[in-house]
């Protein structure tokens, strides 16, 4: 096995595959997606994406390809995994990248929030109204549509470059815990507020992902806490008393997707969303494995 | 005014027994000193305190061990999943 790791969408990315494999083109796939997908460099074709004032705007293959699996995953999770809430993020105080910024103690954190309380989806769907269309290579949405894909690119990006790397033999795409493998992988699963490994989870050829609001968590300008999963009905934090989910799925993306909308749907019905093909969910007082 | 000198026999016989006298009282002596234990001798520690300074030496270059075989290649660290 060969390693190759290099920092990328802000975080550590790994890349594991058998000799041979072509680990520098699986990284600049992963450089070129970030490039493109970012929604902190003006240039990045997303930023000029949502700064079109056309209903209808070119776009490349892969910004196509990125923005129908944001989609799919919203679709699978019922809207709670929802691409179009980029003004809410910014709103609550997530206008730019998190590295290299304090990050606020998540006991304390947690100590000053809300109840817990279930997120839902919004009503309006605002997903349901972007079209990616091959043929015209264009996506289309409504005036005043903008999209982020924050939640859902290193899934897809580790969907990629797995997708490269696999032709030559088992190999796993890790970005920052959100996995997709080919072959036969363990991977462990990290307490969010220990950071020691719990459990053990065995992969054949699919993805696996982890969302919570243990990492990129801060305290606001009123001294509230914050983080960057937002419920899509309120458009702010959601204290849903889940702090992070782990999902398996056939794909990086879509456990992505899953393990999001566990951490929006708090415990009971986050269970429920694990149960479709497995993962851990902790919450505020205990864990559950799936 | 008369001297009488003593005779050679007492001034012999004198010399003689003084020298037993202080034989035998030297004799004993030593023997009385020798069953005394010797005092304990307080035992001193003394802390040698070595300064070392160390300067800001230049980095010695390390000339690379050949090596016959390569070494085997080290296992990747497990795989972990956590939020990012």
């Amino acid at each position: 096995v060969i390693e190759l790791a290099f920092p990328a969408m802000g975080t550590r990315v790994r890349l594991l595959a058998a000799p041979g494999a072509p680990l520098l083109a699986a990284q600049g796939l992963i450089e070129e997606l970030e490039a493109r997908l970012t929604r902190f460099d003006p240039g990045s074709e997303l930023c000029r994406l949502n700064a079109d004032p056309r209903e209808e705007v070119p776009a490349s293959p892969l910004l196509r390809e990125a923005v129908r699996a944001a989609l799919a995953g919203a679709h699978a999770t019922g809207g709670l995994a929802d691409p179009t809430l980029l003004g809410a993020v910014v709103r609550a105080g997530y206008a730019r990248s998190l590295v290299g910024r304090p990050r606020a103690a998540l006991r304390e954190a947690l100590a000053a929030a809300p109840g817990p309380r279930p997120a839902s989806p919004h009503p309006a769907a605002a997903w349901r109204h972007v079209y990616v269309d091959d043929v015209a290579g264009t996506i289309a949405r409504p005036p005043g549509i903008a999209l982020d894909l924050g939640g859902s690119a290193k899934g897809f990006a580790a969907d990629r470059a797995a997708a490269l790397l696999a032709p030559y033999g088992p190999c796993a795409a890790d970005l920052g815990g959100d996995l997709c493998v080919h072959g036969e992988h363990d991977v462990l699963v990290l307490d969010p507020l220990t950071g020691d490994s719990t459990d053990t989870l065995t992969l054949h050829n699919g993805g696996v992902a982890t969302s919570g609001i243990d990492r990129r968590i801060w305290w606001g300008p009123k001294g509230e806490p914050a983080h960057h999963l937002l419920d899509p009905l309120t458009g702010r934090p959601a204290w849903t008393g889940v702090l992070t989910a782990t999902a398996l799925a056939p794909t990086a993306a879509l456990a992505e997707a899953l393990a999001k909308a566990a951490v929006l749907a708090g415990p009971e019905r986050g269970r429920a969303i694990l149960d479709r093909h497995g993962g851990v969910l902790f919450t505020t007082d205990t864990f559950v494995a799936a | 005014m008369t001297t009488r000198r003593p005779s050679p026999g007492w001034v012999f016989g004198g010399s003689l027994g003084a020298f037993f006298a202080t034989f035998a009282a030297l004799a004993f002596g030593a023997a009385d000193d020798a069953p005394v234990a010797a005092k304990p001798r307080p035992v001193v520690v003394r802390r040698v305190i070595t300064t070392v300074v160390v300067h800001n030496a230049r980095p010695v270059r390390r000339v690379p061990v050949s090596r016959d075989v390569s070494p085997p290649a080290p296992t990747p660290a497990p795989l972990t999943t956590q939020s990012s």
